[in-house]
């Protein structure tokens, strides 16, 4: 499946926090662990709500976490 | 496996038992009971009951086994890759609809083996089967 264009930095925002899994990611954010899979790897794009929900888990403004490249 | 894709899993499964029992219920009558309103009735009412039954005992085994995902709905993600599943679902039955349309019109002229409302029915089972399939598929593959 191609990749999309907006990549992400969520592997390394868990890794920053103490190596959060996924699935404590996914339910604080309040998604499956499958969706949390998909969007890491780029191969789903999260709809704005999910992506703040993300950013403010890590605690970081929107665009340290997703990057759009064209 | 998320609960959503274990669900929809079986589903397609315990559906495709139904579509089974069904075809081979169908193709062991003949023509002339095909067409009997009260077969084709009973034979519906076993295939609801059937389907209901199976359905209930299946969610209910789920849900004692993941009582965490259980009572959550479907995530933005599911829902998305539902309604493209939805999509394929409807092409099928739309086609089945047109096959069964299409043999009513040439059932006057020359014999068609399987009544179209056991077409619509047949069409609707394999619309539910591989929209199943293919939601599972789109949650597997991310």
């Amino acid at each position: 499946m191609a990749k999309l264009a907006i990549t992400n930095t969520i592997r390394i925002q868990r890794f920053h926090h103490n190596e959060m899994t996924q699935q404590q990611l996914a339910d604080r954010v309040g998604v499956t662990r499958q969706t949390i899979a998909a969007i890491e790897s780029a191969r789903y794009s999260p709809s704005l709500e999910v992506a703040f929900k993300i950013a403010a888990v890590f605690e970081q403004p929107l665009e340290n976490i997703f990057q759009f490249t064209p | 496996m998320s609960y959503t894709q274990k669900t929809r899993l079986l589903e397609a499964g315990i559906t495709l038992i139904v579509l089974f029992n069904y075809l081979q219920a169908v193709l062991s009558m003949t023509p002339e009971a095909q067409m009997d309103p009260t077969l084709a009735s009973g034979l519906l009412i076993k295939l609801v009951i059937q389907t209901v039954v199976m359905l209930v005992i299946m969610h209910s085994i789920l849900a004692a086994f993941n009582s965490k995902y259980a009572n959550q709905p479907l995530d933005e993600r599911e829902q998305a890759i539902a309604l493209k599943a939805k999509r394929v679902s409807l092409i099928i039955l739309q086609m089945g609809v047109i096959n069964a349309v299409f043999a009513m019109l040439i059932g006057t002229v020359y014999p068609v083996p399987i009544s179209p409302l056991h077409q619509l029915v047949i069409a609707a089972l394999l619309s539910e089967v591989i929209g199943t399939a293919v939601e599972s598929w789109l949650l597997y593959r991310g």
